[in-house]
């Protein structure tokens, strides 16, 4: 698969297609990658793909000028319509390089899963619905649902849909609703204050360095509503208050975006099980108005629009 | 009419519907589609052999079923422009492919069956909607005979039998049999005033024609006998009580304040039953006709259209004024105005006031060259707007546009901008806006910040 | 004889808009209707005018309920505002579940202009319901 991409983005390249390639190298840490954007064609052939890239390359796509090559997982390919919606970026100047997605292997979860220290993994090998890992010595296969990401397990679209070349063909991420949902489903079933306390908690821990909103390729503001200071809507003090309603308003406002590329809460230093919020709140959208994000680009935005048979029981 | 469509300031489209109205105040651009007439109206003289000699009869519109037209026809005999067209559903020609007697007899050379719709489109300043009302179909009063019997007619068929140049003449001929009535009872308030089956409002009209025709009745049968079946008798207009007064004291025409209960049939006669509520008791009369003041109601596409103009309108489909008392003729929507019943019931005077109304204003807007407006508008602050068009989709007036701008250094940028002109302040787009970009003047977010402030819980 | 202790009452603040609502509002008072007097209006243009964060600011300053009102969905007078607002409310009530905030606090109702008496009904409803959950703890620092 690696091949068959270096091999289009050199043609793209040499073709003059593209002026930059947004796509994935390699880490400094082991098996972490990091997002690579480049004009040059030598630099972009550095890319790889493995079950460890990680990023939402569509958050990059806002700023780059020209005409741009963009390697995507379906979830990505999601994030990339949703701003083709939301007129961010135009159809006529992406090259969309699909890749199918089985599952991101979540490097936390190995390191729980086999005790030791994470520079201490020597190698991690998906095979199928396997996965080994070599640590310390030790050795160790599992089961491939266990070391991958929870948003994985519920995927919706693991092959790109709008997609102009397709690496690979089909795949998907093994299926497992119980362990996706798992904080999801808990505080369902808690009482409403119960969840507001363990929310409370969580946004204790909030540092609001804005990772998440940064992260976020739905959230495509150059300035955020908490940096309006007339009216200051959330106080810059780090209050549990402010961080809560910080994140609401942030739910708001990617409701409708968001498609559960669950970025937000990987990049949380503070490990807040933000994703349970946002794909949450995207399943309400997609049971109230039938709404999935970035599934098709002639879609109107979720606010942008209404039906006159929108949900009406809820009005006095 | 035929003075109007003689005035070089003022061109007619008959037999046209309008299609798609864009632009704003000052600037519309209305799309008419003028629906294929089957003749040509440049060569058409309008001498009506065509409709003479056309085999195929239709129920009349205009004698309101009464009488007969042909599938060649001009609506009515003052009709402007008097020249006819072709029903394409009942034509002969359309149904079968033969027939063509119009276009034998035309000395003009006029028919021309392959005619299509055509498309014109109009730049206007103002629009003036006045698309009237119709007529609330009393066949949903089984009280009443539900429609069966044909000498249970609306007001407005009387009206028809009364015209010289209608269906009968002039002679008041009862529908089923031709013999003129002898004893006629009207019914007031039918469908309207009436929460169960019609309309709650009082249709404001139908207590003076019917005291109109009644005089008329009087008039041109001797000896007939009138009776008027009223809840109320709402007579405020200049001189309205006294020719009612009139109608009862000089004519003798019989006002019972009361409810119809039931007309039906009985050896040949109409009975109506119903009570008279000054007497305390049971009335039963035998009539030759009966009269229902049916209620007005919108046009059944009143709706579609307002929502192209982009004009509200009521529960019953009626147009919204801008302010009941304060603003009757204008509407929300800049630059279109009101007149007449399509915004509600009303009679012939208060149709051409508000219609004089709305002339004025149309007139005193192209007086000037710049244009007030409500200082309650949105601005949008282009450098942190990311132009995502979220605002540009809500606005119900197309107020917001995306244009191109030169920067100071002679750069092209493209920037979203609110045509103050066309804003009319509700705050949707504030609200839509993710980034505070958008603000509605006089209407902050700041200023309702500052009141929940206040609040001071 | 017993002291009769001072009843708690809610502060509720109410979003009306001008054209129904707040119609609706002017209606029951000309009407003489008595109804609760916990909500403290604030007029907007139109239901859509409310953004989602005024309900969650109304909330993390302090306001035990609030109520937001609009006229019948095809009666907008700015024609479809009221259903671009639905889908906003929709979700805000979703947010509030999610956040684990009884949304029983939050009221969204049409009441027209010619309603007076229904505004005085939803008055009186949010009050009793909000009078019965209790003081708006939700954000303060004690528990």
């Amino acid at each position: 698969m690696e091949e068959k991409l270096k091999k289009e983005v050199a043609a793209l390249f040499d073709e003059k297609k593209i002026d930059y390639f947004v796509g994935y190298a390699k880490g400094s840490l082991m098996h972490k990658t990091t997002p690579l954007i480049t004009k040059d064609k030598e630099e972009a052939l550095k890319t790889v793909i493995n079950p460890f890239i990680y990023n939402n390359l569509a958050c990059y796509l806002r700023e780059l000028p020209g005409r741009v090559g963009v390697v995507v997982k379906g979830c990505d390919s999601r994030s990339v319509v949703s701003l083709l919606q939301d007129n961010q970026i135009f159809r006529e100047n992406l090259t969309i390089i699909g890749i199918p997605c089985s599952g991101l292997i979540d490097l936390e979860k190995v390191v729980s899963g086999i005790q030791v220290e994470r520079h201490e993994i020597t190698s991690i090998e998906r095979q199928g619905d396997k996965v080994a890992v070599k640590a310390g010595g030790k050795e160790k296969t599992f089961e491939a649902e266990d070391l991958l990401f929870d948003k994985c397990l519920n995927c919706v679209l693991p092959v790109p849909k709008e997609a102009d070349i397709m690496i690979g063909d089909k795949d998907s991420p093994p299926v497992n609703k119980e362990k996706s949902y798992h904080i999801i489903k808990k505080l369902k079933e808690e009482e409403s204050a119960e969840r507001w306390n363990f929310w409370k908690d969580q946004f204790k821990k909030c540092i609001r360095c804005y990772a998440c909103r940064n992260v976020c390729p739905a959230c495509s503001c150059t300035r955020c509503f908490v940096e309006v200071n007339r009216p200051q809507w959330v106080s810059p003090v780090q209050k549990w208050q402010d961080n809560l309603v910080f994140q609401m308003i942030r739910t708001i406002h990617v409701a409708g975006r968001c498609v559960d590329c669950g970025e937000c809460e990987r990049a949380c230093p503070a490990s807040i099980p933000l994703r349970s919020l946002q794909r949450e709140m995207g399943d309400n959208v997609k049971e109230l108005f039938g709404f999935e994000s970035g599934m098709d680009k002639d879609e109107k935005p979720l606010i942008a629009s209404y039906k006159d048979t929108d949900p009406n029981e809820f009005m006095r | 009419m035929v003075e109007s469509s003689q005035n070089k300031n003022i061109t007619l489209y008959t037999y046209s519907e309008v299609e798609e109205i864009n632009g704003y105040i000052g600037n519309f651009e209305v799309k008419i589609r003028m629906k294929a007439r089957s003749v040509d109206f440049t060569k058409c003289t309008g001498c009506g052999t065509c409709y003479q000699k056309c085999p195929t009869k239709v129920d009349s519109e205009f004698d309101m079923g009464m009488g007969k037209r042909k599938a060649i026809y001009i609506p009515f005999p003052q009709a402007v422009p008097n020249k006819p067209v072709i029903d394409r559903e009942h034509c002969l020609y359309f149904k079968k492919g033969k027939c063509k007697v119009c276009e034998k007899v035309c000395p003009a050379g006029a028919i021309s069956y392959e005619q299509e719709d055509e498309f014109v489109t109009v730049k206007v300043g103002a629009i003036v909607m006045a698309t009237g009302f119709d007529l609330i179909n009393t066949d949903i009063y089984g009280e009443y005979g539900g429609g069966r019997n044909k000498d249970v007619i609306s007001g407005l068929q009387l009206e028809r039998l009364i015209s010289p140049s209608g269906p009968t003449g002039g002679h008041i001929l009862r529908p089923s049999d031709q013999k003129e009535p002898k004893r006629v009872v009207f019914i007031q308030c039918v469908g309207s005033r009436d929460e169960e089956k019609g309309m709650v409002y009082c249709s404001n009209v139908c207590c003076m024609y019917t005291a109109k025709q009644a005089v008329l009745l009087k008039e041109h049968i001797p000896g007939v006998e009138i009776i008027v079946f009223y809840i109320d008798i709402r007579s405020g207009g200049k001189n309205y009580e006294q020719f009612v007064n009139q109608a009862i004291e000089r004519y003798g025409v019989v006002y019972l304040r009361g409810r119809v209960s039931k007309v039906f049939e009985r050896e040949g006669k109409l009975i109506v039953r119903g009570a008279d509520t000054l007497a305390g008791t049971q009335v039963e009369v035998d009539a030759d006709l009966v009269v229902l003041a049916s209620a007005m109601i919108p046009r059944n596409d009143a709706k579609d259209l307002a929502k192209e103009v982009g004009i509200p309108y009521d529960e019953f489909g009626f147009y919204s004024e801008l302010h009941p008392k304060l603003a009757p003729v204008e509407t929300v929507a800049a630059g279109t105005y009101l007149a007449g019943a399509c915004r509600s019931p009303r009679d012939i005077p208060d149709s051409v006031a508000s219609a004089s109304g709305a002339a004025a204003k149309v007139i005193s807007l192209f007086s000037r060259d710049e244009l007030s407006i409500e200082p309650l508008v949105s601005s949008i602050d282009t450098t942190t707007c990311i132009q995502c068009k979220m605002c540009q989709e809500v606005c119900p007036y197309n107020a917001i546009i995306q244009e191109e701008v030169t920067m100071r250094d002679g750069s092209k940028k493209k920037q979203m901008r609110v045509l103050e002109s066309l804003c009319q302040g509700c705050g949707n787009c504030v609200a839509t806006c993710r980034s505070s970009s958008v603000m509605l003047k006089g209407i902050t977010d700041e200023q309702i910040f500052a009141e929940l402030e206040a609040f001071s819980f | 004889m017993e002291t009769t202790k001072k009843e708690w009452q809610p502060k509720i603040v109410g979003f009306l808009c001008l054209w129904c609502s707040y119609s609706g509002a002017d209606l029951a008072g000309s009407g003489r209707i008595k109804y609760a007097p916990n909500v403290r209006i604030i007029k907007v243009p139109c239901s859509s005018r409310v953004d989602p964060m005024f309900v969650i600011k109304a909330l993390q300053n302090g306001a035990d309920g609030v109520l937001v009102s609009g006229c019948h969905p095809g009666d907008c007078h700015y024609q479809s505002g009221n259903y671009n607002a639905r889908r906003k409310f929709a979700l805000t009530e979703k947010l509030l579940e999610i956040f684990g905030i009884d949304k029983r606090r939050v009221m969204f109702a049409w009441v027209a202009g010619s309603e007076g008496p229904k505004l005085a009904q939803v008055m009186d409803e949010i009050s009793r319901t909000v009078k019965e959950l209790g003081p708006n703890q939700l954000f303060s620092d004690k528990n």
